[in-house]
């Protein structure tokens, strides 16, 4: 969950347990890293173990956070089930724009980007004011629209994200740098810079008449359903009236694949109609049984409906539950 | 007088560097080329300027990925916007939006394994092409120090390009390399212009330890005494790393490591910097400092002896393109080699896993050469050669080989890898030779490329009596630190700041 799987299992984990907004939260994190904090933790007198793999706070845990929760109060900007597949796009959208801007407006036009993404290169061309009147104004605003967003933060993570940024006369700092320069944990600046950075993006879609300038730089991305690459290109090969088979010889993926990318897209676009897989008459039984038992294990409505495949039932959970049913075997 | 007039005209120099020149003018009368040009002066130019003036499109092959996207950014901000790099990070989207512009592109630079893809090959030759460039020619031979099997097949794709003019360029090549690049690549008339890998301004220290505590301590000596700014190699990621930290435990600030195993958009921001002269040193693995492209680098320290002169040789001549008096120091200890030992293993593929490829075990018994190759689980170079010699003895696409005909195969590939690991240790022995030498560094190194000797020259070695303290000095912090973030989002989008 934290590394930011794309599972069924994750996915539905991250939500039924209330922790959606630690998905992905450390991409790239490895296994053995994980259980060594987790095991520095229980040493430390922070966790109990009570079974195998489940562990639970002492007062001494409950206590640190408590003492802590000033400085951990950054936690509650991170939102990274639904930002976590569109946040670098995002930022490197917006690091690039800056950078070519601030270079603009001193004169300076011959800058090495510190972007190289093609589509991101792209957006920013495609936004990116032509006169020097114009840079200037939109200079003002942009300015305008970050402090808003930034003194939403502490000061340390405001300060975090504006040294991430490049510029004129700067190319911004590694979280390495970061860590050393504020003497934290790498850990801590790059989840404090994912916190703003994923406030940004909340604000801006929400907002989005008050951040003119964020919005079209990143709008693109915010507005297009959160669901993984392969699934967005599934969806995109259905609505072109391709049929699952198809998708499944040209695409050459497994039909368990596809069924997965359509329990995506099932729970992440409102409209997605799921009675080509299921009968509307069927939907509706399984619908009203989640409804009085709000039961979210697969086992207990595969019982109710033994002649409905696993695939089915999950479709009408995450049609219907979305947020709390995506359907874990367990 | 002419090409004086547009160098000035494109760079703003009035003068070439030695041998620009010269290849040039052949290229320019319809002459293929190889060219041998000491690190760090102007190879890239002169394929610039050729396509330029032939007012045609060049396609590059550079054996390095990273590399390649450096090098697009280079050309880019030199001024030649049309440039563009194939290789495997791009997703499909990103592929097909090239290929279909591919004719307003003057410069692509590809790698060797990329053009084995037959969809991208006839993108590339749905188009006509002006020059053909190989960069790094030396990976052609497999005497040269990073043999690359796929480079052996471009004289058929330059042929089926319809033969455009050829440039082979390399800074590292012995007599047998420059011959090799010369057959395989099938330039019969080509010009050869050989300068000297000589670097004058570079002098060259070498100094031995035996105990590597003792190693680190002069490392930090040597970064708190020379001017920068300076790369510093070492043979792992890891030793990377820790050397960094050593350095900041001295309190030695603008300095950090850059390598392969770094998330790509943290790498770059420590390549910019670097460039943009914000951090001072950086602390890399071999194969990582080769984008690096800063004309002002004053020293190069190798804490870890490289495993070929080549190698060693390309790494010294990221220091001092801009011409100026810069040193290179080798930290010599004898247990430096034993890492490059161990990589010759684990760079070609090992009995067991040929003898696997080719059994009837189950699982591979379906499938062609070509996805068993998949299944064995080689690494990355091993997995290269295989599929090079299966392809040269027309088994990649078969699913199974007479005995007869397997046998020989085997004993075949068995064969040319023994000798492969053979030579490498042999290269291995020739550095650590040198290194230990009691004898003019450069005249070492300049041996070892069958050239003469220079004159004795102050500025030459340790061994020659060179003294290190030319090159000590401080360095100028470009310090970019600040107060407010406030203050600092309004400098960069240029707002007053009232204070």
């Amino acid at each position: 969950m934290v590394t930011g799987k794309k599972t069924a299992q994750s996915l539905s984990d991250s939500q039924w347990f209330g922790i959606e907004r630690y998905y992905a939260v450390f991409k790239g994190l490895a296994h053995d890293t994980f259980t060594n904090s987790i095991e520095s933790l229980v040493q430390e007198k922070y966790m109990n173990t009570s079974e195998d793999h489940v562990y639970i706070l002492t007062e001494k845990g409950e206590q640190i956070l408590m003492d802590e929760s000033d400085r951990l109060s950054f936690f509650k900007h991170l939102n990274g089930l639904k930002y976590a597949s569109i946040e670098s796009l995002c930022w490197q959208a917006i690091t690039l724009f800056v950078q070519a801007l601030s270079n603009a407006l001193y004169g300076h036009y011959n800058y090495s980007p510190v972007v190289r993404d093609f589509s991101v290169i792209h957006k920013v061309k495609s936004v990116f004011p032509k006169s020097e009147y114009e840079r200037k104004v939109l200079a003002e605003k942009l300015n305008r629209e970050l402090s808003s967003v930034l003194l939403d933060h502490d000061t340390q993570s405001a300060d975090l994200f504006v040294k991430k940024l490049s510029g004129y006369n700067r190319i911004g700092s590694t979280f390495e740098q970061l860590s050393r320069i504020e003497a934290m944990s790498q850990e801590e600046t790059v989840l404090r810079f994912r916190g703003v950075l994923h406030s940004l993006i909340h604000k801006v879609a929400e907002e989005k008449m008050d951040f003119p300038i964020l919005y079209s730089l990143i709008g693109s991305f915010t507005e297009a359903p959160a669901i993984t690459k392969s699934a967005t290109l599934t969806y995109k090969m259905l609505a072109n009236n391709k049929s699952v088979e198809e998708i499944m010889n040209l695409r050459k993926l497994k039909m368990s694949t596809l069924e997965d990318h359509l329990v995506e897209i099932a729970r992440e676009v409102k409209d997605f109609p799921i009675t080509p897989y299921i009968s509307e008459n069927e939907f509706i039984k399984v619908k009203d049984y989640y409804r009085e038992t709000k039961e979210t294990k697969l086992r207990p409505f595969k019982d109710a409906f033994p002649h409905l495949s696993y695939f089915q039932i999950r479709l009408v959970l995450a049609k219907e539950g979305g947020k709390h049913a995506t359907g874990s075997r367990a | 007088m002419q090409l004086e007039a547009e160098l000035k005209e494109l760079y703003g120099f009035s003068t070439f560097r030695s041998g620009q020149k010269e290849i040039l003018t052949d290229l320019l009368s319809g002459k293929d080329v190889l060219g041998m040009l000491p690190t760090g002066t102007g190879k890239t130019l002169i394929y610039q300027m050729a396509a330029h003036l032939l007012r045609g499109r060049a396609l590059i092959i550079s054996p390095l990925v990273s590399l390649m996207e450096d090098q697009v950014d280079q050309f880019k901000q030199a001024g030649f916007k049309k440039t563009i790099a194939l290789n495997s990070f791009l997703d499909q989207g990103e592929k097909q939006m090239i290929l279909k512009r591919i004719q307003d592109y003057q410069f692509v630079f590809v790698s060797p394994e990329i053009i084995q893809n037959s969809y991208i090959r006839s993108i590339l030759l749905s188009v006509s092409w002006s020059l053909f460039v190989v960069d790094e020619a030396h990976c052609i031979s497999q005497w040269g120090h990073e043999f690359r099997p796929f480079y052996l097949e471009l004289a058929e794709l330059k042929k089926t390009m319809g033969d455009p003019l050829c440039l082979a360029l390399t800074a590292t090549a012995t007599k047998k390399v420059q011959y090799d690049i010369l057959h395989h690549l099938d330039m019969k008339e080509a010009e050869v212009h050989i300068h000297s890998v000589n670097r004058p301004n570079i002098s060259i220290f070498v100094e031995c330890f035996d105990d590597h505590d003792q190693k680190v301590e002069r490392a930090i000596k040597l970064v708190q005494q020379l001017k920068g700014p300076g790369i510093i190699y070492t043979n792992t990621r890891n030793a990377a790393e820790l050397l960094v930290k050593r350095l900041q435990d001295h309190e030695i600030e603008g300095v950090a490591f850059y390598h392969g195993g770094m998330n790509a958009e943290e790498r770059l921001l420590v390549q910019k910097q670097f460039i943009e002269s914000q951090l001072n040193i950086i602390v890399c693995t071999n194969a990582f400092g080769m984008g690096i492209n800063k004309s002002d680098i004053r020293f190069v320290i190798h804490f870890h002896t490289p495993s070929t002169i080549e190698g060693y040789i390309q790494e010294i001549g990221r220091a001092g393109r801009d011409l100026k008096p810069s040193v290179a120091v080798l930290l010599y200890h004898p247990a430096d080699l034993e890492i490059p030992y161990h990589f010759i293993d684990q760079e070609l593929p090992d009995s067991v896993q040929i003898d696997y490829l080719f059994s009837d075990h189950e699982q591979l018994k379906e499938n062609t050469y070509r996805d068993k190759l998949q299944l064995v689980g080689f690494s990355e170079t091993s997995q290269r050669f295989m599929e090079h010699h299966l392809k040269k003895a027309g088994a990649l696409h078969k699913k199974n080989l007479d005995t007869f005909e397997k046998n020989v195969l085997i004993s075949k590939i068995k064969f040319t890898i023994e000798n492969r690991k053979a030579d490498k240790i042999e290269a291995i022995k020739a550095i650590e030779k040198w290194a230990r030498s009691n004898e003019c560094k450069r005249g070492g190194l300049l041996r070892y490329f069958e050239e003469p000797g220079t004159e004795p020259n102050t500025m030459c070695c340790g061994y020659c009596g060179t003294d290190l303290s030319h090159f000590f000095g401080k360095q100028a912090s470009n310090n970019t630190s600040y107060g407010l973030w406030e203050d600092e989002l309004k400098r960069l989008l240029r707002q007053e700041v009232y204070n």
